[in-house]
């Protein structure tokens, strides 16, 4: 419900202060403009990552697609399951279960019917990004990314598991009430029937709140997951993991002049290779670890939220996993206070209708010919 | 100023009403309902029917639920529309063909959804809050089991987890919140690849190389195969028990000396990891992609596929020293590829089974090469008076390239049959996959 929930019902002082504080923490409404501004980019990363499957789409959703019709069959009704024994003696029991998976394209197979509804999922997807129509469009636009994911079980990497995450709390959360249309019909409506009288200023949210609350929460879990099972590893240990990443040929742009000959020339001086390579360790690990401790307070909050930034921008960079690394930055604008993302919003606002009045202006010589034509 | 369209169509004052709209939708969903009658013929119809009687329905909820208030009249009324819209649901699982399973199991989960918002919205606030923060606890656990079910090396995953995991498997699958986040842990690996040896009825061969940069020009498309050919490569490091070991040792020994194709020296790879068994999961994949790249490169009629050798190869990554040489980075000892048997056009392995004679006498034509490592390495040009050495200069060396030699084997052919070497049947040259100079 995106009605106010009066929070002075379970404020009252009887209520012991944890679960005031649990309840503050998660439903106190926030300025929404944040979320607003969340979708826009996840949508638009949505979108780009759901216009790729045209590219080979029948190898992904057709009927003789890499996992085919038998393989889907196994994986949706075979597929096994373990189950560890109660007691001691027992072995480890495994049964075909299968997995629960769904997809409509594990069922639509014409490839008339394929091309139909990936073009409607792509339109879903466009007006969840411009905020039309938002709360029924967010679920719609989780639907149909989900119809990918589900079916194209190998084909999938972290940037399909962080689509998903966000997708689904900005499903949660009330993400069309700033910056999208729907905000501009409500104004719009706001003045026809109100006039002058009308209430304009943009409502607090709490479901806002929640759903920044939630992704936030699940920000710092992958962090800390990822962080600590890095910590399982050698190469982590011994500093060598980042150049393992940097000199992987398949996802490294190792193909980019400028960027083999940078790898070269820091292999010719081990002393600058190891101190690199070690303070790349070190500040992921850093960034990963302390991240989910760190990230709370108000102090540490800009710094840890600007080595995330930096930690992603370098996966971007190096390991081509681009859409993934903005997916996350777009992630780590939940920890942005709403406050500080509405000045932000602003001003950026500010500077496009700036940019946009100077371009669409007439010429100098023109306003000229205007104000005489005018005058006469 | 002239009104814009909506007000000109609908007059200023309209809003659509909840309860209007849901109306329609159930409409709608029951003229789904109807549509089933008339047979497949109208299949589509019946599915376009269904999503958009259910879209309107989500609508009206949208709608209630944005304007309702918290009273407890209100919340009534709520919840009478939430009702109402998993009745909605129902009648779409009802129209749904049995087929279509795993929409019908979504359809399941919305009306279970719908009936738990039921039961949300009734609840007064301060209650509410506190089972919607059960449920975010629950959600958070369901992430912290999904990663903490992965085996750490050398160990199994926490019994709790494994058990957890049995309860909230339905959740995460449905959801795809599944994903451990062991994001490159515990340490970055060597991408999987798999080639693809097509060999057509006239003799003729084929070369696909899953993924080939210079084919996805998409870099998203190019991680996706990545991740295709990771699923087709799960391998057990485990040297079977001895009995079995044996006889895999000797026949892999004795097929290699008739063929010329050795085991790696010991500096090269170790022999007891020169044989990797391919797990039963990875394997099914690779059939389906098998399957997948001869309908690609299906042929003609008269020509079609004879056989598909499949190989899975790790491109290791060089180490700082030999990049600071400018050794190549598509050398072809980097890539270690293992043999992973000859499939036909469906999918289904060749030379699975040792053959008889018409005499009954056994034929020993049961693949000897499965799953064992092709060496690639070089060698000494003068093995005698000048063994290998690490610092030998490329003019002392030569490449022993089992990789090609066995892709031109005939396995049921006998040695001295074998055809000729063919130059152009090779990996390493077929495409100008290149880096820098």
């Amino acid at each position: 419900m995106t009605t106010p929930l009066d929070l002075a019902d379970a404020d009252d002082a009887t209520a012991p202060a944890w679960l005031r504080a649990c309840f503050r923490f998660l439903f106190a409404a926030v300025d929404p403009t944040g979320l607003g501004f969340m979708r826009i980019c996840c949508g638009l990363l949505v979108f780009y990552n759901t216009l790729v499957y045209s590219y080979d789409l029948m190898s992904y959703v057709g009927p003789n697609s890499w996992l085919d019709v038998p393989t889907q069959n196994y994986l949706r009704k075979e597929y096994p399951v373990v189950y560890p024994p109660d007691n001691w003696s027992d072995p480890v029991r495994v049964e075909k279960e299968g997995s629960f998976l769904w997809s409509i394209f594990y069922h639509v197979r014409d490839p008339f019917w394929v091309v139909a509804i990936h073009v409607s999922i792509l339109i879903v997807l466009l007006l969840f990004t411009a905020g039309l129509w938002t709360r029924v469009t967010s679920v719609l636009a989780w639907i149909g990314a989900m119809q990918y994911v589900e079916r194209v079980q190998t084909q999938l990497f972290g940037q399909d598991t962080m689509l998903i995450i966000l997708l689904l709390y900005l499903m949660i959360g009330n993400s069309g009430a700033a910056l999208s249309v729907d905000r501009w019909l409500e104004l719009r409506r706001e003045r026809r029937e109100q006039g002058r009288r009308a209430n304009l200023t943009l409502k607090p949210s709490w479901s806002a709140n929640l759903a920044l609350r939630l992704v936030q929460v699940h920000f710092a879990i992958i962090y800390l997951v990822s962080g600590s099972s890095k910590l399982l590893g050698a190469a982590w240990w011994n500093g060598t993991a980042l150049w393992l990443c940097l000199a992987n040929y398949n996802f490294a742009p190792m193909r980019v002049g400028l960027y083999d000959q940078a790898l070269i020339f820091l292999c010719n001086y081990r002393p600058l290779w190891e101190i690199c390579l070690t303070s790349g360790v070190v500040f992921t690990l850093f960034t990963e670890i302390g991240f989910p401790f760190l990230v709370w307070g108000r102090q540490l909050r800009p710094f840890m939220v600007t080595c995330s930034i930096l930690l992603h921008l370098g996966i971007g960079l190096v390991m081509g996993l681009t859409v993934f690394s903005l997916l996350m930055l777009t992630m780590g604008l939940a920890f942005v206070p709403p406050d500080v993302m509405r000045v932000f919003v602003d001003d950026l606002l500010g500077k496009l209708r700036g940019w946009f009045q100077a371009k669409t202006a007439p010429p100098a010589a023109a306003r000229k010919d205007e104000l005489v034509l005018s005058r006469t | 100023m002239a009104a814009d369209p909506v007000t000109r169509y609908f007059g200023s004052g309209w809003r659509p009403r909840p309860w209007t709209v849901l109306l329609i939708g159930v409409g709608i969903t029951f003229l789904g309902l109807l549509l089933r009658l008339a047979g497949d013929a109208v299949a589509p119809l019946r599915v376009i029917a269904l999503f958009a009687g259910l879209i309107t329905v989500g609508s009206a909820v949208s709608l209630r639920l944005r304007t309702a208030g918290q009273q407890f009249e209100e919340r009534m009324e709520s919840a009478g529309v939430l009702a109402i819209a998993a009745f909605a649901a129902l009648l779409a699982y009802w129209a749904t063909d049995t087929a279509w399973d795993s929409m019908t199991m979504a359809l399941v989960v919305l009306i279970v959804a719908a009936l738990a918002g039921v039961v949300l919205v009734l609840l007064p606030t301060a209650i509410r809050m506190m089972a919607v923060g059960v449920l975010v606890l629950v959600h958070f656990g369901g992430m912290i089991t999904a990663a903490t079910t992965i085996d750490p090396p050398g160990a199994s995953a926490p019994w709790v987890s494994l058990k957890a995991w049995l309860w909230y498997r339905p959740y995460l699958q449905f959801m795809y919140l599944n994903n451990a986040y062991h994001f490159y842990s515990p340490e970055p690996g060597p991408p999987a690849l798999i080639w693809f040896h097509i060999k057509y009825k006239d003799g003729k061969v084929k070369w696909v190389k899953v993924p080939h940069r210079d084919d996805d020009p998409v870099p998203i498309h190019h991680t996706r195969l990545l991740s295709v050919t990771e699923s087709a490569a799960m391998a057990s490091m485990q040297q079977p028990p001895p009995p079995v070991w044996g006889d895999l040792i000797t026949r892999r020994t004795r097929s290699g000396d008739a063929f010329d194709i050795p085991l790696a020296p010991p500096n090269v790879m170790p022999v007891q990891v020169q044989y990797q068994e391919t797990q039963d999961y990875s394997l099914r994949m690779q059939q389906s992609y098998v399957r997948h790249i001869a309908i690609l490169n299906a042929g003609t009629a008269n020509n079609p596929i004879a056989g598909i050798k499949v190989y899975r190869l790790r491109h290791t990554i060089m180490g700082p020293q030999a990049m600071a040489e400018g050794r190549n980075l598509l050398d072809p000892t980097l890539f270690a590829a293992f043999y992973q048997g000859e499939y036909d056009k469906d999918g289904n392995l060749l030379h699975v089974k040792d053959v008889k004679d018409a005499d009954g006498i056994q034929v020993d034509v049961k693949d000897p090469f499965r799953f064992w490592y092709m060496p690639i390495y070089y060698e000494s040009k003068d093995q005698i008076n000048n063994p290998y050495r690490p610092d030998m200069r490329p003019d002392e060396l030569q490449l022993v390239d089992c990789l090609t030699r066995h892709a031109q084997l005939d396995i049921l052919k006998a040695p001295s049959q074998q055809p000729p070497p063919d130059p152009n049947d090779s990996p390493w040259e077929d495409r100008a996959e290149k880096p820098q100079p």
